[in-house]
């Protein structure tokens, strides 16, 4: 069991490597729901592992691929259809830095959540391949670190809260159901929130190139 | 015994290569819903340049000449040391291990580039820097596989890691395999030209190999082509026999019939490895030059992860 | 079960206020949230005088009942100031009836963080007035206003998915997120340690907290007036109210020591900016900064500090948004937030200028108001148990801070203007001279404050 929990892990770390190798917004809000689904797939494993609260973690499950992969995606799209350029046009195109760069970046990310991970909490929770999950959340700073896009950001902060689920569920036994369920709620309302944020932002940004200059330093 | 295996492996590598190129083209025509030519064509290509006169430029050095046949004895040998038809190693097996191998194919790349260079044509210059370029980054990558390799079997031996991945269905199916083969994967693209890096094309732009050769003529440039067939031939057996489907290969003493039947066996490996190759040439187009390097970075990216995911796992 | 209606009943009435926001009645926006605060500020000063809570479903003790106070006082003042100022506000993002609607929501989640015994809870609160307020920053539609919004959106964000991590590993090590189980179990292992030092973090973005705090100036410095304060006198105490139950519930050297030197941090970087601002609210959101890292050093050191922090929180959740309130005025006057560009506020506004000064006296410490007193404790408390050096370091910024706030408030209020037009008087200025003689007022309830934190101290 714990090899196919392993194996769902690397290919969410995957998908985030390609989350940082594309530059179009519409393909990364795609990954996004892929790797929702994987994580959906992981709570319906771990249902079936841990026989108490499968009941939960089904439900759970469900709510994971309604919300994360189904709901947020369209929303996200939707509101990629606002925007001045031609959806499938939407794209990052000033990157912090190179694509190469970064994906290297990224892989010294994962090895530097390895070694942190082994030499600090390894003795402790004894919890074989625990520092997947602290690779993807250090994964995903980079995302929202090298991208000025919001959408991408959005979708860094997204994976993030991914990254958590698969932390909870595996190195741990998971939260409260209830814990979970605002955990969801509160998400769903940030992304209908920060998309009209967005929209409003990237709009002015495309048409009158970026203005508030020194208002916002200091 | 082995020495005819040997000799069989060889012929069957000459022979069967052109063919799988040929399938390959027809293929892809198909697919765009066209005639194609024969699966025959490369064939009959080699065979009409072997009748033709070679031309060679007036200020060339020897090496000029001598590279092609060179290249083609380079890969006849790995022919003879790569595991092809036989999973257990043959008379010269012993010669090159894995690296070794590797050495071989860049020692014939290396070859390739300085007969190239010595044509002095500015096509041949632009097609080595621009193969040169790629080359420095995918040796690494290359050697980072088949360490990798080397620690799933713990040997540098092709032929002990078919064994080891056929028999252990815990190293087949574990994500530092799948990582391996598919960092393999996007070498093999690099290396037997397929499309999101390079077409089969003569645009200036684009060309990479193909810029190679361009004052070789006649029977050299027979030999040429067929030294590419086989090095994309081995390549994707390597890949076929060693990576993604190491089963049904002949152990040692199954008899000379296992043999015969695992060439038609390995045939249909390859013809499934050639679908794939057909569509990824048919729905993907090219990068841009200085793309190709984001590409190398993401079959780094797997190799790397190999080698993450092996520490984590362990 | 019965009884937990009496201790939740300020969030159903800010609830209740954001339910009224709804349906497109003119007035009823207004009405609405009015009544909201006015009835959550009943049930709160009711709630004062009943015995402490503690079950599966709510913790209210002594601290949970002076916050909810606190953001009861600061809610009605938002309310009330809204009713004048929006009109100021041009190129409104959105109609009055949804900034009115999340404002009640955003104090119904802060009443909600601060009344529920379950830590994820407390966290799903946390970022909930996250979802509501980042509208509310936006509610002037300009670039700067935008992008300041999503600044807020993405770094507290983030934050949170750390203080996220904070709560799985403190349920994964304790097996219970229940505060008042927590309180009891005292596990000591390395997980659970690191479970709180994190959360610390997490949580300190929320509030302007060292090493995540840069989006606290932009928000301070776009967003409307009632807006700023509000985020100022209540969400970021609502966000260290989160730290200091993990401080109560692993009380350990390290943590205290660890979330003091991040007080200390954040005060000195607070106090250092403060010397080079040239925009009057930023400079007041660096000063909640100062005073958030003060509370922070307050909350670490236990006992005298802990009160001292509470009473910090008290006086100048009204005290800030007093001034935030007058920063507004000042704003729909001049135009500007350029403190070069506002001259002679004495001369044209004598009101508003003579509380604004009294209101930058009154959140850098001066000492006739209670955040002097509680800074005061916080430094007894910090001689007693670490010595003079640090507490003459913290002085010592306390001191830079104050001077350059006041320094530059003075030169706006009382620099000479060529032919000074004297502006009508603004009704609204009432709510901030309430609210600064309101935070006046705390030090005369410190023997009541002590007793309400008994079990605390």
């Amino acid at each position: 069991m714990n090899h196919i929990f392993e194996i769902l892990g690397f290919i969410l770390i995957v998908l985030t490597l390609l989350m940082q190798w594309q530059s179009y917004v519409r393909r990364t809000i795609f990954l996004f729901a892929a790797s929702s689904f994987v994580i959906a797939l992981f709570l319906v494993l771990l249902g079936l592992h841990h026989p108490r609260e499968e009941y939960m973690l089904f439900v759970l499950a469900g709510l994971t691929i309604a919300v994360r992969g189904l709901t947020i995606p369209a929303i996200l799209n939707r509101a990629t259809h606002r925007l001045p350029d031609k959806p499938w046009r939407v794209r990052e195109d000033k990157p912090l830095m190179g694509l190469s760069g970064s994906i290297l970046v990224s892989l010294v990310l994962i090895a530097i959540g390895y070694f942190i991970y082994q030499n600090s909490l390894y003795s402790v929770l004894k919890v074989h391949a625990g520092s997947v999950p602290f690779a993807l959340f250090l994964q995903a700073s980079l995302l929202i670190i090298t991208h000025k896009h919001a959408y991408i950001q959005m979708i860094g902060f997204l994976v993030m809260e991914n990254a958590v689920v698969m932390l909870s569920g595996w190195v741990f036994s998971g939260l409260p159901f209830i814990v979970e369920m605002g955990v969801i709620m509160d998400l769903l309302g940030l992304v209908v929130v920060s998309s009209l944020i967005i929209r409003v932002r990237e709009q002015a940004i495309s048409q009158e190139g970026e203005t508030f200059g020194s208002e916002l330093r200091g | 015994m082995s020495y005819l295996y040997s000799l069989i492996e060889i012929l069957y590598v000459i022979v069967a290569a052109p063919l799988i190129v040929g399938v390959q083209h027809a293929l892809e025509e198909r697919m765009e819903s066209k005639q194609g030519p024969s699966v025959f064509q490369p064939y009959y290509d080699i065979i009409k340049l072997f009748k033709k006169e070679s031309l060679v430029p007036k200020i060339s050095s020897p090496i000029f000449r001598l590279g092609p046949y060179v290249v083609f004895m380079f890969y006849a040998f790995l022919a003879m040391i790569l595991p092809i038809i036989t999973a257990y190693p043959l008379v010269f097996a012993p010669a090159a291990d894995f690296i070794g191998g590797g050495l071989f194919f860049g020692a014939a790349a290396a070859i390739k580039k300085f007969s190239a260079i010595d044509s002095r044509s500015n096509y041949a210059h632009l097609g080595t820097s621009r193969a040169s370029s790629l080359g420095v980054f995918t040796e690494p990558i290359m050697v980072l596989i088949f360490i990798m390799l080397g620690v799933i079997s713990n040997t540098n031996n092709p032929f002990v890691i078919n064994n080891v991945l056929r028999s252990s269905t815990g190293w087949y199916f574990s994500v530092v395999h799948g990582f391996v083969a598919a960092a393999f994967f996007l070498i093999l693209i690099v290396e037997t030209g397929q499309l999101p890096v390079e077409s089969h094309t003569n645009g200036e732009l684009g060309m990479i190999d193909q810029a190679m050769p361009f004052e070789y003529t006649g029977k050299d440039l027979a030999l040429y082509k067929l030294s590419a067939y086989m090095k994309a031939f081995l390549l994707m057996s390597v890949f076929l026999n060693v990576y993604i489907v190491p089963f049904w290969v002949p152990m040692a003493h199954t008899g000379f019939l296992s043999v015969l039947l695992y060439m038609g066996i390995h045939l249909v490996k390859l013809l499934g490895l050639i679908i794939v190759f057909a569509l990824i040439n048919t729905t993907l187009s090219k990068f841009r030059l200085y793309k190709n390097f984001d590409f190398l970075t993401i079959a780094f990216a797997f190799a790397f992860l190999a080698s993450i995911a092996y520490y984590i796992m362990k | 079960m019965n009884q937990d209606i009496i201790y939740i009943l300020p969030v159903l009435f800010s609830l209740l206020g954001a339910l009224i926001c709804i349906p497109k009645i003119t007035y009823f926006d207004k009405a609405g949230s009015l009544i909201g605060s006015i009835l959550s500020l009943a049930s709160v000063v009711y709630l004062l005088f009943q015995p402490n809570l503690i079950d599966h479903y709510v913790y209210v003790d002594g601290f949970s009942k002076l916050l909810l106070l606190t953001i009861a006082i600061v809610y009605i003042s938002t309310v009330l100031y809204s009713v004048f100022y929006l009109k100021h506000i041009e190129n409104l993002l959105f109609q009055y009836r949804l900034y009115y609607f999340l404002l009640n929501v955003f104090s119904a989640a802060m009443f909600f963080s601060v009344t529920v015994d379950n830590l994820g809870l407390i966290w799903v609160g946390i970022e909930a007035t996250t979802v509501s307020s980042a509208l509310l920053i936006a509610t002037e539609n300009s670039q700067a206003t935008v992008e300041s919004a999503w600044r807020y959106v993405i770094i507290v964000s983030t934050g949170l998915v750390i203080s996220l991590i904070s709560v799985t590993f403190i349920y994964g090590s304790a097996h219970t997120l229940s505060l008042h189980q927590l309180l009891l179990s005292h596990p000591h292992n390395r997980v659970f340690l690191i479970g709180i030092l994190l959360g610390i973090i997490g949580f300190g973005t929320k509030a302007g907290i060292f090493p995540m705090h840069t989006w606290l100036p932009d928000v301070h410095g776009k967003a409307p007036a009632p807006v700023s304060a509000i985020f100022s006198g209540v969400l970021l105490p609502v966000a260290l109210y989160a730290i200091a139950r993990l401080i109560q519930i692993f009380p350990s050297e390290t943590i205290r020591l660890f979330a003091m030197i991040l007080g200390i941090l954040t005060v000195g970087i607070a106090a250092l900016l403060l010397t080079v601002q040239v925009n009057y609210k930023r400079m007041y959101a660096y000063s909640s900064m100062e005073n958030m890292g003060m509370i922070l050093i307050g909350l670490s050191l236990g006992k005298l500090g802990l009160l001292g922090a509470v009473i910090i929180i008290l006086s100048h959740g009204m005290a800030k948004s007093s001034v935030f309130f007058l920063s507004g005025d000042v704003l729909s006057v001049y135009h500007s937030t350029d403190i070069e560009k506002v001259k002679g506020l004495m001369q044209r506004m004598p009101r508003i200028g003579a509380s604004l000064f009294m209101g930058s006296m009154a959140v850098t410490g001066a000492p006739p108001f209670g955040i002097f007193v509680g800074e005061f404790l916080i430094f007894s408390a910090l001689i007693a148990q670490h010595g003079w050096l640090i507490a003459l370091i913290v002085i010592l910024l306390l001191a830079i801070a104050f001077i350059s706030v006041n320094f530059r408030a003075g030169r706006m209020i009382f620099s000479h203007q060529e032919k000074p037009i004297k502006e009508k008087t603004h009704t609204e200025t009432w709510v901030s001279i309430i609210n600064l003689i309101l935070s006046f007022l705390v030090i005369l309830f410190i023997p009541y404050l002590e007793l309400l934190l008994k079990n605390l101290l």
